[in-house]
């Protein structure tokens, strides 16, 4: 794979789903390129098909048609166990509603992601992570004790720290007040060029266009600049 | 040439990091059930409690059941014999109608028997030496003489002597407050007739609530007006290499006007007898398995609600890297922990149980099998509640994680 190659590339996405009112297509022909260092945001109406979007490129669900190539390995049709092989090693995700494990410590909670991902657990290499997004200092908290600001940062770094070639975050700011958002994006942008990761960012929030590379909008199942 | 070493120092070593790195993930998921287990305590608290109920339930209920069973025999099984000339059609040793000892006389001209004792046994009431109340007592007499060895619980060697003198008896030492008995060489009455307590037997409690007192053939026919020459059962033990059943044959054609059982038959008759009369066993065995569908339905239900609650993030888990199998075994750590929680609050409560029972002469019997037994079938039952949790796990799909 040559270095300027698109680290996430998925051509003639093709995604129906049936309703009882009759099929959906919700992705029709879509295609996209996302380089690493580079942040894309997704935005679109509401059920226009962000999350499904954002499944297919995580190797979540398959599409119709279409093919999508993660850092040069195509997923679309690969093999459930090839997928589930593939996923980790490749994505990271961040949800709307932070899913950490509320009995682990921020810590622990990257640390349980680097151990999931059959990555090797280096202390620095945690305490690098927490520290790019302001967390180095709640290290030690439960997510109870946290904001929710502070809560998606710790979600962040647990998405992070292994190193993914491609992030995929839904919805990343939906839970939180205007200044964590504001200050998430920030920390999120350095992040991901400090760390060369592709982002893939799903999100209705004009606030994170600040740090977006390229915006794009899904309607009619198909992408816009 | 080179090369060679070295690939092998690089395969040894990416093998020791894979190693690593599975010990590691493997601690780690044991360490993530026990702080879930110990963030949640609370809520894990009914499913520990559930369990430990059913077992405690079902070792006590096991205990009771098993010394139901000991203590219905307690008296024929003390006896060292191997075959009994018993009244013909006998329902149980403690419905024995005394017959004349003419068969005794016949038995120990059979071929390969070594000892034959007569035997007495029938109720009688005891006066309470300092009240004046009554007690009912179950008096058994045998002929020490014959040498057949009767087990008191206590070494006894010169008990045949002692209980030859009139009206000397034995007691059990847990029914000697219930019989007013403080000591030794207190006197009572049995049917108006004086007797005096020169020995204390141990673990001789009786199912029926009468005490059990013992003595010499003569004392008892006394004591119980028993018309002489009357015996309620012959106790005999073949020689040693004698062919047991074989003499029963024998016996039987010698004495058809009587049975002839050998000791497991006549323990077996009175234990049928007794349970299928009172009913003890399946009563027993039906609350304590209402226990384990207590202890069943507590853990399903915890594990099930809450492996509902945390779909999402277990759905976040495994989009993460997380396979199947170490989310089951996430959930199987903590069903273990709750099991071996349980299970010590059980075990506790069972022997503090168990000592106070003992204290009030209840009989509780748990032997090691048991204890395994119960400890066995509540695990199965922990491990089948947890299955519908597993199946949901298995089900789930990392996609799941963003529908939350």
């Amino acid at each position: 794979m040559n270095a300027l190659d698109p680290i996430l590339k998925m051509e003639g996405i093709e995604k129906t789903f049936a309703e009882p009112t009759g099929p959906l297509r919700v992705l029709v022909g879509l295609s996209l390129a996302v380089h690493a260092g580079e942040v894309v945001l997704l935005q679109g109406p509401s059920g226009s098909g962000k999350t499904t979007l954002l499944q297919i490129a995580g190797a979540l669900l398959r599409a119709d048609a279409g093919t999508v190539h993660l850092a040069g390995v195509e997923v679309n049709q690969a093999s459930d166990a090839r997928r589930t092989v593939v996923r980790p090693r490749h994505l990271g995700f961040v949800f709307q509603h932070f899913h950490l494990v509320d009995a682990l410590s921020v810590r622990e909670n990257v640390l349980l992601g680097l151990r999931l991902k059959r990555q090797p657990v280096e202390a620095r290499r945690v305490l690098d992570v927490l520290d790019l997004l302001g967390m180095a200092g709640k290290a030690d908290k439960l997510p109870r004790d946290l904001s929710g600001g502070e809560k998606q940062r710790a979600a962040f770094a647990r998405a992070l720290a292994p190193r993914p070639d491609v992030l995929l975050a839904d919805e990343p700011t939906s839970q939180l007040d205007a200044h964590a958002a504001e200050s998430l994006a920030d920390l999120l942008r350095d992040a991901v060029r400090c760390l060369n990761v592709a982002a893939l960012i799903a999100t209705h929030d004009v606030r994170l266009h600040k740090v977006a590379d390229r915006i794009l909008t899904l309607r009619d199942g198909r992408l816009h600049e | 040439m080179e090369e060679t070493p070295f690939s092998i120092v690089g395969t040894a070593r990416q093998f020791s990091l894979a190693a690593n790195i599975g010990l590691g993930r493997l601690a780690m998921l044991i360490w993530t059930a026990l702080r879930i287990l110990w963030h949640e305590v609370f809520r894990y608290l009914g499913a520990v409690f559930g369990l430990g109920l059913a077992l405690f339930l079902v070792l006590l209920q096991s205990g009771f059941y098993f010394g139901f069973r000991r203590d219905i025999t307690v008296v024929q099984d003390s006896f060292a014999a191997d075959l009994w000339i018993t009244p013909k059609a006998l329902l149980t040793f403690d419905y024995a109608v005394a017959f004349d000892d003419a068969a005794y006389w016949k038995a120990l001209n059979i071929p390969g028997i070594a000892q034959a004792a007569r035997v007495i046994c029938d109720l009688a009431l005891w006066r309470i030496p300092d009240t004046g109340g009554k007690e009912s007592v179950q008096v058994l007499g045998m002929d020490f003489e014959s040498g057949l060895r009767f087990d008191f619980g206590v070494p006894a060697p010169n008990a045949p002597a002692l209980l030859r003198a009139d009206g000397h008896i034995f007691v059990d030492a847990a029914d000697a407050t219930r019989l007013g008995v403080k000591q030794l060489g207190q006197e009572a009455e049995i049917r108006g007739r004086r007797v005096r307590v020169v020995g204390f037997m141990r673990g001789k409690k009786l199912f029926n609530t009468s005490c059990l007192v013992v003595t010499d053939l003569n004392n008892a026919r006394r004591l119980l007006n028993v018309t002489p020459h009357h015996v309620s059962f012959v106790a005999l033990r073949c020689a040693p290499g004698a062919d047991p059943a074989k003499i029963a044959e024998r016996l039987r054609q010698v004495i058809p006007e009587h049975d002839v059982l050998t000791s497991r038959e006549l323990h077996n008759l009175t234990q049928h007898y007794w349970q299928s009369c009172t009913g003890i066993g399946p009563i027993l065995f039906l609350s304590a398995g209402l226990a384990v569908l207590v202890g069943f339905f507590t853990v399903l239900l915890t594990f099930y609600l809450l492996t509902i609650q945390k779909l999402a993030v277990l759905a976040a888990l495994k989009a993460l890297g997380g396979s199947t199998g170490e989310l089951a075994l996430l959930l199987g750590t903590q069903a273990a922990l709750v099991f071996l929680a349980g299970a010590a609050l059980a075990s506790g409560a069972v022997v503090l149980a168990q000592v106070a029972l003992t204290r009030a002469n209840i009989s509780v019997i748990i032997s090691a099998g048991t204890w395994a037994t119960a400890f066995g079938l509540i695990a199965l039952a922990c491990a089948v509640a947890c299955l519908p949790s597993l199946a949901r796990i298995r089900r789930l799909e990392p996609a799941d994680a963003f529908r939350a």
